[in-house]
């Protein structure tokens, strides 16, 4: 039976760790008119209702766990469910994204959002069975790992197919690079901006959830059309075929193809990949291709290493598992697979995580920490036994240097001194993603602007590796953006649609991988764009254009943006570290020898600004800005804060 | 490879999905001497039919602008840059095709 005629289930659920207070309220035209849902309502409910007073691991903070609005409709790769709270990494706007089954079974269960405040007395927790919801003891729970958390919770519930999440020790001791890990350790994760930790500083060790209702469908017939168009796209892409083929491994031949590896601490652009090779990994360690729900791509890859020391270590292995690895020197498969192992089962996001470690990494080589601070581990890049064990320590807090880095580089440089801040390399407090900016300007800024910290999926500037000049000059006037290397005008203006483009994504529910990678631009935007309205269209019975799809988008980002700017951020935190302004980046390759240009970044960005309608001085929004969005409170809010900017143009 | 004199040789290195069209990841292919890429794409499609063609070309019959070229490991050659496909190639080259766009 369905709970209403369309893909919202209508309520919201509230619970209160201190009191024990849950209660249910409607999800309103309020919520989802300007906003839709997933990240979009996260990210506005957590600027109503968690002011710049409220610190990360205050119980005030909220935790705040929001499906995408077509997740469980069997729209394709409707699957991604919204996280968010104020990040202890960054102090600003928080949110991960995961793709599993649980965020589905919230909708099942009733509701759109889940909103935990509070902070319970000792650990429990959250069992949510359609209308019943109780908190529950789980001081047995505390301490297990992410994979015996969700065995447990199945067994104890006796349900063998609940969905849960939940926090490995990582979360646990308030790590700050903590993830949220849904159905045990290789499903899916919510792994930016510390969520597990925050989790863990409310006590609550899981969330336990069965749904037995049907999520509605207003015009089945027009979403069967908008999926044979999707199909007809993704059948004749070759964008997904490696996806299909090797998961998201594949992007190492993005990084091939550019020489922009970041290894050992984003010093190395090129640098030995062989043994890393996409095909080795499917050939020699493969033992299952999955996909999150109802999507055809099918990126999942879980790992088995069938000889030596790591003989019998299985783990999920996504992309960023492998760049990470490489950041801290390593080449052996089984090392990758290993550390994946151990990140997640103990809880931690693997970006962060490996970052951190290479930091840890590159302050031994340069003589800043002597074994004397990491109680014997020879932290030199490519250690394999040193890697693994400083990430267990770091998940478990064991020795004052792990605690040091369990805090994220930006921190752990300040505490440790002796001119290691120049090796930390963060924006806003967020370790580095993906790939190294220099020689992809637009990369650079686009990691700059990021709400949420440092992050390669937050945009996709990177279309101008599939526009071609007559493409940019239409969409962003100029011929100039499609220029990888060398161009200039239009690359802001193309940062600003892609941000929203995105945006859409996480509105959705809908996968990056499988609506917003293509081969041309033309299949892009009608993936992302157009079918990703017609699919809300046929799910909601509302009757969005595409333009306002994208202003939707764009909504959800300046209030990011207002969130970030009342927690204190300006255009300085708009920046990347500075080894990639001045350091060329070594390793020869495609990009060897270069640096990201200063006078070009900051033209970008003004682009940026001025197009976004933020104040290029200050970085900040602006009343006009925030009030063609229909924002006017966020600009008031502002201004009584004294942090609304005036001006859209420079003087 | 064997030595030519009216024509040239490229090792062709196919990264998926084109290696599934040829159902090969190396092959070598005979060119007229100072052929470009574009007469490169063009044989590579002749020699292995429709699912090259529909892996290297999109709906509106252009060359797909997402692929890239490496020859001889030299800075990959763009195709959303419409010189890229006048690029001479010499006997012997090495050749890399490669869909390698960001993401992950």
């Amino acid at each position: 039976m369905a709970l209403s005629k369309n893909c919202y289930a209508g309520r919201i659920l509230r619970v209160d760790l201190t009191s024990g207070s849950i209660t249910t309220e409607e999800l309103g035209p309020g919520l989802i008119d300007p906003l839709i849902g997933g990240r979009g309502v996260a990210s506005k409910m957590l600027y109503d209702e968690v002011p710049p007073e409220v610190a990360p691991f205050d119980p005030e903070n909220r935790l705040i766990f929001a499906p995408g609005a077509l997740h469980g409709t069997g729209v394709p790769a409707a699957s991604r469910t919204t996280v968010t709270c104020r990040s202890p990494l960054t102090e600003m706007h928080g949110d991960g994204h995961s793709g599993a089954q649980w965020g589905g079974e919230l909708k099942r269960a009733g509701y759109d959002v889940l909103v935990i405040r509070g902070r319970a007395n000792r650990p429990v927790f959250l069992s949510i069975d359609n209308d019943r919801v109780e908190l529950v003891e789980a001081g047995n729970l505390w301490g297990m790992l992410t994979s015996q958390t969700h065995a447990a919770l199945r067994d104890r519930c006796g349900i063998p197919d609940l969905h849960t999440v939940c926090i490995g020790p990582a979360g646990e001791n308030r790590v700050f690079m903590a993830a949220i890990f849904h159905n045990g350790a290789d499903k899916g994760t919510s792994a930016r901006c510390g969520l597990g930790a925050v989790m863990g500083a409310k006590n609550l060790k899981a969330i336990a959830t069965r749904g037995t209702h049907d999520v509605g469908v207003v015009d089945i017939e027009a979403l069967k059309a908008a999926y044979q168009e999707y199909v007809a796209i993704i059948n004749v892409d070759p964008h997904p075929v490696g996806g299909t083929r090797y998961g998201t491994c594949r992007f190492m031949y993005h990084r091939i193809k550019f020489g922009i590896h970041g290894a050992e601490n984003w010093n190395y652009g090129e640098y030995p990949w062989e043994k890393l090779d996409p095909e080795v990994f499917r050939s020699d360690y493969q033992i299952k291709a999955a996909a999150c729900v109802a999507c055809p791509i099918r990126c999942r890859r879980d790992y088995r290493v069938v000889s030596g020391p790591f003989a019998g270590t299985t783990a999920k292995v996504e992309w960023e598992t492998i760049a990470r690895s490489m950041t801290c020197g390593i080449q052996e498969p089984e090392a990758v697979i290993a550390w994946s192992n151990i990140c997640n089962h103990y809880g931690l996001d693997i970006e962060g995580t490996g970052d951190t470690v290479a930091f840890a990494m590159e302050c031994f080589e340069k003589g800043i920490l002597t074994p004397n601070d990491t109680d014997g581990l020879v932290l030199k890049f490519g250690n394999v036994a040193a890697f693994l064990e400083l990430t267990r320590r770091i998940a478990v807090g064991q020795g004052h240097l792990a605690q040091t880095l369990a805090r994220g580089t930006q921190r752990a440089a300040a505490q440790i001194g002796q001119g290691s801040e120049r090796f930390a390399m963060h924006v806003k407090g967020g370790e580095m993603t993906a790939g190294d900016p220099r020689g992809m300007p637009v990369r650079a800024v686009s990691y700059a602007t990021s709400t949420r910290g440092s992050d390669h999926l937050r945009s996709n500037p990177y279309i101008e590796e599939i526009m071609k000049p007559d493409e940019a000059l239409t969409w962003w006037g100029s011929e100039e953006a499609a220029d990888i290397a060398n161009g200039l005008k239009g690359k802001g203006r193309m940062l600003k649609f892609s941000e929203d483009l995105v945006t859409i994504g996480d509105i959705l529910g809908l996968c990056k991988f499988a609506f917003y990678r293509s081969a041309t631009f033309p299949w892009l935007y009608q993936k992302g764009v157009a079918l990703a309205t017609r699919f809300y269209n046929a799910c909601s019975g509302r009757n969005l254009s595409e333009a306002e799809m994208l202003t939707a988008g764009e909504r959800v980002w300046n209030i990011e943006k207002a969130y970030n700017t009342r927690c204190g951020a300006t255009r300085a935190d708009d920046s990347i570290p500075e080894r990639f302004f001045q350091e060329p980046l070594k390793g020869g390759g495609p990009s060897g020898g270069t640096v990201v240009d200063r006078d070009k970044f900051e033209a970008i960005l003004d682009e940026y600004y001025k197009d976004r309608k933020f104040d290029p001085q200050t970085g900040r929004p602006t009343r006009e800005g925030l009030e063609r969005l229909g924002l006017q409170e966020i600009a008031d809010d502002l201004q009584a804060r004294g942090k609304l900017s005036r001006v859209t143009e420079s003087p | 490879m064997r030595e030519m004199t009216d024509g040239m040789q490229v090792c062709v290195h196919l990264y998926p999905p084109l290696n599934t069209a040829a159902g090969q990841s190396l092959i070598v292919m005979d060119l007229e001497k100072e052929n470009t890429i574009q007469g490169l794409i063009d044989q590579l499609v002749a020699r292995f039919g429709p699912q090259m063609r529909r892996y290297l070309f999109d709906d509106k019959d252009r060359i797909i602008p997402g692929w890239c070229v490496f020859v001889n490991q030299q800075p990959p050659v763009y195709f959303n840059r419409p010189e890229a496909l006048s690029t001479i190639l010499a006997d012997g080259d090495e050749v890399s095709f490669l869909l390698a766009l960001a993401g992950g």
